[in-house]
């Protein structure tokens, strides 16, 4: 008789937050963005355009993966230079963000000659 | 004692000397009350190109929306208004010092909100009708389409709303210009709340508004026009 196997994955990543005065974590869910579960435990973080496009949510990743499939904009050079979009990337791992990363990435992204909407 | 009166102490710019035209004195006095008038033109280039891309979208996204007259109607208004909140704002780019960008694609790409695609097009990508030459067929539902036209107004509020922020007691003629595109663009989300409410879920969350007396009527950004009467 055939034996079946099955991979558990997990429903749950913690999130390990630096805001710039104090450090916060979470548990968020498979699939949704690192933004909306931070809103569901009550933190409010920068925001805007919430498709994954105009920067204000930019985060340094210090640790972890994150998918950005369903980004509007974002750019391998973002990736490779640590950056996520934390409005439209869910948590493929444990992560540790540090987060208020959006004018380094405006900076990054104008050193690359990259759009880097300001406002 | 030290003078507090921006109008008139040494903080800040540069004044501007008497028959000097290298100098605006509109420009001095913003930033004497503490906005960069450099980093402000530069936002609200971003924000102009986010109007002028929504208008744009806003005329595909319309037509699309077959077998919802009333849809079409409502999109209709959102559309023409996002036109007459960038003719709003552009001059006061200029006042600053600014310019549009001299190349279209270049303002796309400055947009602070995304590009508002027709749903299932592949970010815009595909061609219309499933085969070459064919005749242009709907890809999405009128909830996927509501769905990108409440998320665009929405994305214009956080950045109108952010504009205000930044201006509101320090450059008055920016916020009053801000001011008015954000009391439309709120206007545009109830609408769109409503109407995807009702398609989508089938509950009825009333906007508050009846359509617009003309089309496109923009009742606060072309009030008291400066220059889109």
């Amino acid at each position: 008789m055939e034996q079946q196997s099955t991979v558990l994955q997990p429903l749950t990543f913690t999130v390990h937050l630096e805001l710039p005065d104090s450090e916060l974590a979470f548990a968020a869910r498979r699939g949704e963005s690192v933004l909306a579960g931070a809103r569901r435990h009550g933190i409010v973080l920068p925001s805007r355009c919430e498709q994954g496009w105009c920067t204000t949510c930019a985060a340094r990743v210090l640790s972890g993966e994150l998918d950005h499939s369903a980004a509007a904009r974002y750019y391998e050079s973002d990736r490779e230079a640590g950056f996520a979009l934390i409005c439209a990337a869910s948590a493929r791992s444990p992560l540790r963000l540090r987060t208020h990363a959006a004018a380094e990435l405006r900076d990054h992204r104008r050193r690359c000659g990259l759009p880097a909407p300001r406002g | 004692m030290a003078s507090t009166n921006a109008a008139t102490d040494g903080a800040g710019a540069q004044p501007v000397m008497a028959g000097d035209v290298t100098q605006r004195v509109g420009i001095e006095q913003v930033g004497r009350r503490g906005v960069d008038p450099v980093d402000l033109r530069e936002k609200l280039i971003d924000a102009a190109a986010a109007e002028f891309t929504t208008y744009y979208y806003y005329t595909v996204l319309r037509n699309f929306l077959a077998g919802h007259e009333d849809y079409k109607a409502v999109c209709e208004d959102a559309r023409l208004e996002d036109r007459s909140h960038f003719e709003l704002i552009a001059p006061r780019i200029y006042e600053l010092g600014g310019t549009l960008p001299f190349d279209i694609r270049t303002l796309a790409d400055r947009s602070g909100c995304p590009d508002a695609h027709l749903p299932n097009t592949w970010g815009g990508k595909a061609s219309w009708g499933l085969q070459p030459g064919s005749d242009a067929v709907s890809p999405a539902t009128a909830t996927e389409i509501l769905t990108v036209l409440l998320e665009a107004e929405r994305c214009a509020i956080r950045s109108w709303s952010a504009i205000c922020d930044l201006t509101h007691g320090k450059d008055y003629r920016t916020f009053e210009l801000a001011m008015r595109i954000l009391n439309e663009e709120i206007e545009h989300e109830a609408w769109f709340v409503e109407l995807l409410s009702i398609e989508r879920d089938g509950v009825g969350r009333p906007s508050g508004h009846f359509k617009r007396g003309d089309a496109g009527d923009a009742p606060w950004s072309s009030n008291r026009p400066f220059y889109n009467p």
